[in-house]
């Protein structure tokens, strides 16, 4: 087994370096989950606004809200999307073992194979999420408002 | 193949992590390591998507909390205080032969893996008995379908049950593939799993302090 240096941050993968595609795929895993907890919130915070005693005399427009956190947050997950989709392409050769410990070169922890392992769990959680952002949305301007279920 | 995967070797002909048969090779193989294996990450992902769950279920309890005039309402028993402390308390505890095992696994000490994960499996079976039959004889004095305060409580308390249960059918599968020898995947295994034992001893104090916040 011979030991070869550990892969360089500036090492180039494609079009990206190692460094910037770790960058990249931590976009590609966490902006859509952020942006629908985000979508979330802020959704409901501004259906507290409309239906409270207190934020009644705001004139929040509700469902104008609604549709541009929706259209905002669905923004965010075709971006966190494509980031998956360029480290996927990126990497798409890296196996999903934990390295290959016989070439004595970095002994397993590939970083090239956690980040194809990232995007492709990010490739298929986006849609998921992109779902759940959709549903949230269309629900909060489709339902009848201020009033309990 | 490209050269990052294999150093210009095809792929087919380079050795990879199975290879690594026994407790020797795969504690070499672990001291190379730069970072964590992927199937570390692979368990965060899962304790994430965990973590949002029971978010989602302490977001819910304070919701419900903030919305009523009377928490626990009444007529609903207050949760006990000292015995849910005392058995969290025995539980976190599990937390460092789960650990320890994992660390001897790195360092190729099959029998102590082993033997620390018993200690930790005995601990861990105690607390779910007791617990589920803690929440059978409260179920004989409340039901879920009261109301609100009993949904969540009961939704709350077992959720966090299945985890601890599900750790345990973990820590069981474990201790049959390690009762066959040490590999790199088992080695894996061993330290996600006491990842996911953290993760779930730190839920379990998150879940009995906010159920335990009703009597505040």
């Amino acid at each position: 087994m011979s030991e070869t240096a550990y892969p360089d941050r500036s090492t180039r993968v494609g079009r990206f370096t190692l460094g910037g595609l770790g960058v990249v795929q931590w976009i590609g895993v966490v902006v859509a989950p952020l942006a629908w907890t985000a979508q979330h919130v802020v959704g409901y915070g501004v259906g507290e606004a409309r239906c409270n005693v207190a934020g009644m005399g705001w004139g929040i427009g509700y469902d104008t809200w609604q549709l541009a956190i929706l259209a905002a947050a669905g923004l965010l997950v075709v971006v966190s999307e494509a980031a998956a989709v360029a480290v996927f392409l990126a990497t798409r050769e890296a196996n999903y073992g934990d390295g290959p410990p016989g070439d004595g070169r970095w002994g397993g922890a590939v970083p090239h194979t956690r980040l194809h392992f990232f995007a492709t769990a990010a490739l298929v959680a986006n849609v998921l999420f992109l779902t759940a952002i959709l549903m949230d949305g269309l629900a909060a301007v489709f339902d009848a408002l201020c009033v309990q279920s | 193949m490209a050269d990052y995967v294999a150093g210009g070797v095809p792929e087919r002909l380079v050795p990879h992590t199975t290879d690594a048969r026994n407790a020797g090779e795969a504690t070499v193989l672990a001291g190379r390591r730069r970072g964590p294996s992927v199937a570390f990450w692979g368990m965060a992902m899962v304790v994430a998507s965990e973590v949002t769950l029971f978010g989602t279920f302490v977001g819910t309890y304070y919701y419900l909390r903030f919305n009523s005039l009377h928490w626990p309402p009444p007529g609903t028993p207050e949760p006990r205080v000292v015995v849910p402390l005392i058995m969290v308390g025995i539980l976190a505890t599990t937390s460092l032969p789960m650990q320890l095992a994992a660390n001897a696994a790195r360092r190729g000490r099959l029998w102590a893996a082993r033997l620390l994960l018993v200690w930790a499996l005995v601990v861990q079976c105690g607390y779910l008995v007791y617990e589920i039959h803690d929440y059978v004889d409260q179920l004989h004095r409340s039901v879920p379908q009261d109301n609100a305060y009993s949904s969540i409580y009961y939704t709350l308390l077992g959720a966090d049950h299945a985890h601890v249960a599900i750790g345990i059918l973990l820590v069981v599968w474990l201790l049959w593939k390690l009762a066959r020898g040490l590999t790199m995947y088992r080695l894996n295994a061993a330290q996600v799993v006491a990842f996911y034992w953290h993760a779930v001893n730190l839920l379990t104090l998150i879940v009995i302090g906010v159920l335990l916040s009703a009597t505040l």
